[in-house]
């Protein structure tokens, strides 16, 4: 949870009506999508969400948090392209 | 734990077959043994070939259940760990399986997730010693008597499911298909972009989703067999009964995780194959 009160979620997945949070611990949460701003209901969507009383995340009050994301995106491009460097290329015998 | 062999008329019908393959030398231990795994709401499989080398693709949603069950069966290495799609419920049990055994070669759909899931799955693979990183292009991975051919994922948009990456797996005469969570859209493209054969098992796509199976799909891969990975009491609805009608009435025989826990499949080189099924039947 940050100063704020707020915790980062991210949009997993879509799976129908609902969407699938996952917090920075790895937990998932499943919430209506109707229960969150149009904005945040997309895959790979970075939430920032208001904690209630109770420690009940809000959210409707969410917001999407872009650059956020984009950091994110960007270190794991970064990964991916370093990974990459160890692909022998063509077809493989293990 | 105990098992139930199960035997279809097909299968009977197919094994007087396997008595040749005995008879040439091939002995009746030489099997494929494919094991769908009971991690609740998500998927994993452990593939073995004859030879004992083993293929991981996708690790559960559950941090430690995979690598729990690796380290209790005396597993230190795996030889190829595959991502299907960067979803939780696929990926969530990687970085353990990263520090539990040796992965000797790593794949995935090369898609950058911005879950911290995804970034410690990542992280283990670069921390992973002598690892082989295999982008998921089409190419062919040979692993003792397996092949397995990659089905590359369209890469037409960024959605995780819709660029899940596909594998044929052969053994012999013998062949399964897995897909991740491909859509229509992706099992559309494949139809069209590769040559997607007949096969002997097929591991329903997306949980068995009204949206992971095609009509054209279900004609094309023709299965004996449908794996449904799926949780019991799961809220998205998986498997559908329309997946379901459709796969049934093109012939197959369904097994579900959340009805019959895992679910293990011991193909012959000749094309046959018997389904085991636990009695200690998890329904997680």
């Amino acid at each position: 949870m940050t100063k704020d009160s707020s915790k980062i979620f991210v949009v997993d997945r879509r799976e129908g009506k609902i969407v699938v949070l996952v917090d920075d611990d790895g937990n998932t949460t499943e919430v209506e999508a109707a229960s969150l701003p149009p904005r945040c209901r997309r895959e790979g969507t970075v939430l920032r969400v208001p904690i209630g009383a109770r420690s009940v995340p809000l959210w409707s009050k969410a917001v999407s948090d872009p650059a956020e994301k984009k950091r994110r995106l960007a270190d794991a491009t970064a990964r991916l392209a370093k990974l990459k460097r160890k692909d022998p290329g063509g077809d493989v015998t293990l | 734990m105990t098992w139930l062999v199960i035997l279809s008329s097909l299968v009977i019908a197919q094994a007087t077959g396997s008595q040749g393959a005995a008879a040439t030398g091939r002995g009746q231990d030489e099997v494929l043994s494919i094991r769908q795994l009971d991690v609740g709401q998500g998927d994993a499989a452990l593939i073995t070939t004859p030879e004992g080398r083993r293929i991981l693709i996708d690790a559960g949603p559950n941090a430690h259940q995979v690598a729990g069950i690796l380290r209790s069966e005396g597993i230190d290495t795996v030889d190829l760990m595959v991502a299907s799609h960067a979803h939780a419920d696929h990926i969530g049990g990687m970085p353990a399986v990263f520090l539990a055994v040796t992965v000797r070669a790593y794949m995935d759909n090369g898609i950058p997730h911005t879950t911290a899931t995804y970034a410690r799955t990542i992280a283990a693979a670069e921390r992973e010693p002598g690892l082989q990183y295999l982008a998921a292009t089409g190419r062919t991975i040979t692993l003792g008597s397996a092949t397995v051919r990659v089905l590359p994922p369209p890469r037409v948009d960024g959605s995780q499911n819709n660029n899940s990456v596909g594998l044929l797996i052969e053994y012999g005469d013998f062949s399964a298909l897995y897909t991740g969570d491909s859509e229509r859209r992706e099992l559309t493209h494949w139809l069209r972009a590769e040559p997607i054969p007949s096969v002997e098992l097929v591991k329903a796509a997306h949980h068995g989703a009204r949206n992971g199976v095609t009509a054209n799909w279900v004609e094309a891969t023709a299965p004996q067999l449908v794996l449904i990975p799926a949780g019991s009491r799961n809220r998205y609805g998986h498997p559908s009964p329309f997946a379901l009608q459709l796969w049934t009435a093109g012939g197959a025989r369904i097994y579900r995780t959340d009805q019959m826990g895992e679910i293990e499949v011991k193909a012959r080189r000749d094309g046959t194959f018997t389904v085991h099924l636990s009695t200690d039947r998890g329904g997680r």
